[in-house]
Order: structure tokens, then C-alpha cells, then sequence
């Protein structure tokens, strides 16, 4: 078994392979690191940032963020709304201008507000893409989700894509019996099946005596309130995985249970006093 | 007749047990509506802290693992 280890997307990326040659997942990084420049919101040039300073206007898109915007209006539709890729302004207001390796800048609550419903926001045809005007989309994890999926079905039939938590693991794994994964605590078997983790102690800082973290609830613009403080799915995908955490990360402990059950494959939840 | 009146017993009799049965098992009504996450049976207390909960189609396992899956 074959591995690499770097770091890509703002965290910590692990890809495994069997049968794989070393050469294909020194690939497999630097299709990740080009992922990153053209689709991280902190890189004025990017296309994300681009397309979003061209809200109010049809802009052309690539396949790629195409894709991703497709998988975001998708998002919101599997989750009721829950996950919502229009919440940029949020995000600007909460202080999450910039990578957090450099910081936070000071937040200013009173700019945040709920979001009109992103099929409102966002309209996604072939080739183009339209955003209203004022709005922007942080694709987040999304995006991470996108590109585990898309990077294990580029890399081979037996791999396992590890992007920063959001994960996809193809075929049986190094021993075909399905491949090893830590998750919540115990060692679970996946094969083509998906992970991720949501949770609101990381990425997250003190704005006074105001503690701040980066997931918003788009019902009310702000930072969840919730009494979980992590959630972790698995289900079919790594994108499905990713929104169905989030989504019941903002359920709360009352409901994530319930509607996990329907959504995923399986789930933990730690509850805030962990 | 004899029959008829054997059904009317019977009938009354059971009616009876019904509402005993009923009265004796009212719902209580400061239950929650919605259950939350301990009252979901097949929901386990996990090594990490807080409910894991797996279907069959994920299997646990002791073999080590080889990554995790975490919020980043």
C-alpha cells in the first residue's frame, strides 16, 4: 500500500492506494494543490472569487465550479436549507476574511443576516453561472467533499482520498475486507462509502468575550448555536457526508438523531460538554 | 338466548378489561414529541464520548486504522 501525506485546502490530506504507484499519488497532491488555488475564496484570483465578483451578471464557469455550484444548490435541497454556500457575508462579518493561519480580522455582527434561499441566489447552467447581486458563495466543505469523490474516482479502484476529514474510500482496502477508518471513537470498515466530520471547536476564535467559529446557521446569519459539538456521517459520498454533519451539527441533538437515520450510514454525535 | 346472552357477557366483559387496561396506561404527557438522541435504542455510548449509531451497512472492527475522518 502506497500513501502521501501533505497539506492542501487549509488542513491535513492523506491519500492511500493499493496497487497505485507512488507517481500517481504525487499526482493526485498536486491535483488537489491546483484545486486549491482555483477554488479557494482567499485567492483574489481564483475562479471562485472571480465569479464572485462578477454577481449580478451571467459568468462563465468550468466544468469544476460548475460541478461545485451544481453540488451546493443540490446541498441545500438534501439538507432543507440547512447547508447554504450563499453565506459569505457571514462569514466576512463573523471576521473570516482571510486564512485563519494568518487570522481572524474584527467581526461585525450587525452585517450578518439570513441569506434569501440559494435557488434565489444562484442559478447554474451549462457552462455559465449567475449569482445575485450583493451575495457570495464559500463553497467550504463542500468543496472538500467534491474533491475527495472526484480524486478517488480519478486515482483508481482500490484508494482511499482523505482531504482534511472529508473522505472517500473506493474498493476493499488493503486487505479487500473494506478500507480502516477512525470515526467517532471505533475503527469502522468503508468501501465505496463516504465520511466527514462537522463541528464548531475548530476554526474557531474569541472576538472579546465573544467566542466565534466559522459554521453558520443560515436561518439567523450567525454562528450555530447548537449542543453538538461534533458530528461525524457516513453515507454514499464524501459530499453527502460532509452536508448531512453539517446539517445535523445545526439540528441539535433532539432531531440530528432522527434525521441521520434516514440520511446516513451511520453517525456519532458528542454533545458540547465532551 | 342462551348464546345471545353469552355474547352480551362476553362482550360487556371484555369492553370492561379495555377500559382498565386504557386507563391504566395512559401516555404521559410531559413525554417529548420528539425523542432525543438517548432515547434512541440502537444509538451506543462511544469510547469517544457522546452516541454512535451504525448500520449494517458499516461494519466496526478492530483492526487499526489507517486515517480518520475529523472536522477541520
Amino acid at each position: 500500500m502506497e500513501e502521501a501525506r501533505f497539506e492542501g485546502l487549509g488542513s491535513t490530506c492523506h491519500l492511500l492506494g493499493v496497487g497505485l504507484e507512488q507517481g500517481r499519488l504525487s499526482w493526485g497532491a498536486a491535483w488537489v494543490a491546483e484545486m486549491h488555488h482555483r477554488f479557494s475564496r482567499f485567492e483574489p484570483d481564483s475562479e471562485i472569487s472571480r465569479f464572485n465578483e462578477k454577481a449580478g451578471q451571467w459568468a462563465g464557469v468550468t466544468s469544476e465550479l460548475e460541478q461545485m455550484l451544481r453540488a451546493a444548490l443540490d446541498a441545500y435541497q438534501l439538507s432543507g436549507g440547512l447547508v447554504h454556500a450563499g453565506v459569505l457575508g457571514s462569514m466576512l462579518a463573523i471576521g473570516y476574511t482571510r486564512s485563519l493561519a494568518v487570522g481572524p480580522t474584527t467581526a461585525v455582527l450587525t452585517g450578518a443576516a439570513p441569506p434569501p434561499p440559494l435557488p434565489e441566489l444562484l442559478e447554474v447552467d451549462e457552462g455559465r453561472a449567475r449569482l445575485q447581486a450583493g451575495f457570495g458563495i464559500d463553497l467550504g466543505g463542500i468543496a472538500k467533499g467534491w474533491l475527495a469523490d472526484r480524486l478517488a474516482s480519478e486515482l483508481g479502484e482500490n484508494c482511499l482520498v482523505n482531504l482534511g476529514g472529508d473522505l472517500f474510500a473506493s474498493g476493499g482496502g488493503p486487505d479487500g475486507t473494506g478500507w480502516p477508518i477512525g470515526l467517532g471513537g471505533v475503527t469502522v470498515l468503508l468501501s465505496s462509502q463516504g465520511a466527514a466530520t462537522s463541528g464548531t471547536w475548530r476554526r474557531a476564535w474569541a472576538q472579546g468575550a465573544v467566542r466565534v467559529h466559522h459554521l453558520i446557521d443560515p436561518r439567523t446569519g450567525l454562528p450555530a448555536v447548537s449542543d453538538l459539538s461534533e458530528v461525524s456521517v457516513v453515507a454514499s459520498n464524501a459530499v453527502d457526508a460532509e452536508v448531512h454533519a453539517k446539517a445535523a451539527l445545526l439540528l441539535g441533538s433532539e432531531k440530528a438523531a432522527a434525521y441521520l437515520d434516514v440520511h446516513a450510514h451511520g453517525w456519532w454525535l458528542a454533545p458540547q460538554s465532551r | 338466548m342462551l348464546l345471545k346472552a353469552a355474547a352480551t357477557v362476553l362482550t360487556l366483559v371484555a369492553a370492561a378489561a379495555a377500559a382498565v387496561h386504557v386507563g391504566g396506561h395512559l401516555k404521559n404527557p410531559a413525554a417529548p414529541l420528539h425523542p432525543g438522541v438517548l432515547g434512541t435504542p440502537s444509538a451506543i455510548s462511544s469510547p469517544a464520548g457522546g452516541w454512535l449509531k451504525l448500520s449494517p451497512a458499516v461494519r466496526v472492527s478492530d483492526v487499526q486504522t489507517v486515517t480518520s475522518t475529523y472536522a477541520s
